[in-house]
């Protein structure tokens, strides 16, 4: 029997007594259902007239949930992590876990795990939404998963740098208004910053465009541009409008690099979270330190 | 046992501790005192192991912090001014969820969380949430939480603060248990009474040094010799304190009623000669002796807010006279 590590069972435990967790999927799945089911009845209404069904119509309708639940993520996802460190300095409880036999990467790790499991759970609730459209074709479910997964990936890298916020913060409040601003930056940042180095730069020649790398919502809307058959028409208008032109390769596999340069802010977000807590600072010991997370998270994502 | 040597921590620029060193003996019930910002809890971190120091190392028989921090941290039980405590949280799972943290699983972790919790007397309240706890109780309930891995060492920051008197007495008594029991406690506080009716040994720490440490009675005996003489008189106080003024190894004096204190500088056979010269000159002297020391006004006298308490008695003397 996998025994569950003490922080993870604790947060489990709190979590099912408070009504937070429910009510944020209820929250959520009313707002992804709404939008489901008022398109596609919308489409149906309008087919009993026309007597024409417009496949189109229910991509867009799956474009407009995936998108949704991108953006529920980006919202749900610092407020899930705000407390994680922060809300121990608050209680007074953070020494104390430094005065256990916890490692600073363990608690990390398990506060990270505990928190990623109630994003998990929002997102994946959000799979029969997700899946409305599919009554009337158009989009694959293993497409749905991929897109799942991808949704999955994102929400990590999110809550990753939604840690490391908590980790340098007092309170509350504050890691969740700083998170938010990160969750600004690196989404809107590339491309407010393309579009502006866009403006000097010569046609096309615009090489910040590379930028969008690290937007969270690039592979998101790479994958679904290439789900819906636009191939990669979306990310190039995109890219157009930034008076970029970036080269295949990249247009090609825009969703793998978008994945590998987040997870990498992820790990990156995680050591530095690591780093800041633990009570020695020197790189040896942070060194074993982001092996044991390592290890936790792997060995997470395997059970 | 527990021994800093050296200890410089740096926020900064700011230096919070200057070279602490600190020796505390096994068995010993170690009062921690010091003003506002004399750099008590960045100490109390280090010797917890929640922080380390810039300089300097810190051990526990020999064993050094950074060498062995999982060992050392399992001999130390700490007890925060703030309780440290969750809320949504019964108290069995509070006392069940440290246990396992401290490396302690199931059956284990189960049977220690009752046995502390029947030691201070909350295992009727084990089913209660944390937060529907009193003071008292989430007092009890966070040394509970410390004697977790039956540590040597117990470290409490203001453990009897906010504490009714009642509390504050029972509190008391199971520190004094566990001193019996051969437990190091080391208490922070700003409850001298408290300190001195408990502690075996004092250390005051002031601007980030250890400026007096020892044993409780040999720092009150040490500091009551520089204390002020109170000479009680039976009449004829003018002539009094005209005899005192003309000797020079008194430095002031303040008059109150028949009483007078006076700041002599000398030692005992002095003492005792400036008493037979006054019998000797006819006056009546009811009374002489040192104000004997508390530990409030050896805190205020090596703290530095002493020398104000003298120069305001001398400013007192002079407008007297």
């Amino acid at each position: 029997m996998m025994r569950l590590n003490p922080i993870i069972k604790r947060e489990i435990e709190i979590k099912n007594r408070s009504l937070t967790l429910p009510v944020a999927i209820t929250v959520i799945n009313a707002v992804l259902f709404g939008i489901g089911i008022a398109g596609t009845s919308a489409e149906v209404l309008q087919m009993r007239t026309s007597y024409t069904l417009d496949y189109g119509a229910f991509l867009k309708i799956y474009v407009a949930v995936i998108l949704m639940q991108f953006v529920m993520i980006m919202f749900t996802a610092p407020v899930l992590t705000a407390d994680v460190i922060a809300g121990e300095r608050e209680r007074g409880t953070f020494d104390l876990l430094l005065t256990t036999k916890l490692t600073a990467g363990e608690i990390v790790a398990e506060k990270l795990i505990s928190a990623y499991i109630n994003m998990a759970m929002i997102v994946i609730s959000g799979l029969p939404a997700m899946l409305i459209p599919l009554m009337f074709g158009g989009v694959h479910i293993q497409s749905t998963i991929v897109m799942l997964l991808i949704l999955l990936i994102e929400a990590f890298m999110i809550m990753s740098v939604g840690m490391l916020v908590s980790c340098y913060c007092r309170s509350s409040v504050k890691s969740i208004v700083i998170s938010y601003a990160f969750m600004i930056a690196l989404t809107a940042g590339p491309i407010v910053l393309g579009g502006l180095a866009g403006l000097f730069s010569s046609d096309g020649g615009n090489r910040l465009i590379y930028l969008t790398a690290i937007d969270p919502l690039l592979p998101v809307v790479t994958l679904l541009s290439a789900q819906i058959g636009e191939g990669s028409a979306i990310p190039e208008t995109v890219y157009r409008m930034l008076n970029g032109t970036p080269d295949a390769a990249f247009t090609e596999h825009a969703v793998l690099i978008g994945l590998m340069v987040q997870a990498a802010i992820a790990f990156a977000c995680i050591v530095l979270a690591v780093i800041h807590i633990m009570p020695h600072k020197n790189l040896r010991t942070a060194a074993g330190e982001i092996e044991l997370v390592h290890k936790l998270i792997q060995g997470k994502k395997s059970s | 046992m527990l021994k800093l040597s050296g200890i410089s921590k740096f926020y900064g620029h700011f230096c919070a501790l200057d070279k602490l060193s600190m020796n505390i003996d096994e068995g010993a019930l170690y009062g921690f005192i010091g003003p506002n910002g004399a750099g008590k809890t960045t100490a109390i971190k280090i010797m917890t192991g929640i922080m380390y120091p810039d300089e300097g190392e810190v051990t526990i028989d020999g064993m050094c912090l950074e060498d062995e921090p999982e060992i050392y941290k399992s001999m130390i039980g700490y007890v925060p001014d703030s309780f440290g405590m969750y809320s949504n949280i019964k108290v069995r799972e509070y006392m069940q969820f440290f246990a396992a943290c401290c490396g302690k699983d199931g059956m284990e972790a189960d049977k220690t969380a009752d046995r502390l919790l029947e030691y201070v007397e909350l295992d009727n309240r084990r089913d209660y949430y944390v937060e529907a706890l009193s003071r008292g109780m989430k007092q009890k309930l966070a040394l509970a939480r410390a004697l977790i891995n039956d540590p040597r060492i117990l470290i409490m920051d203001e453990p009897t603060s906010g504490l009714d008197p009642r509390t504050r007495f029972e509190f008391k008594q199971i520190l004094g248990e566990l001193s019996d029991n051969g437990k190091t406690i080391l208490i922070s506080s700003h409850m001298l009474n408290d300190i001195s009716e408990l502690c075996t040994d004092i250390g005051i720490i002031d601007q980030g040094s250890i400026v007096m440490s020892g044993r409780l009675q040999e720092v009150m005996r040490l500091v009551t010799s520089e204390n002020p003489i109170i000479i009680s008189m039976a009449g004829k106080i003018t002539q009094a304190i005209r005899f005192l003024k003309e000797d020079d190894s008194v430095k002031s004096m303040t008059i109150k009623g028949s009483d007078i204190m006076i700041n002599f500088f000398g030692n005992k056979k002095e003492e005792a000669e400036l008493l037979k010269r006054m019998i000797e000159a006819g006056l009546p002297v009811r009374s002489f002796s040192r104000e004997k020391g508390s530990l409030e006004s050896i805190f205020m006298q090596l703290t530095g807010h002493g020398e104000e308490h003298v120069t305001s008695s001398y400013d007192a003397t002079e407008s007297h006279n």
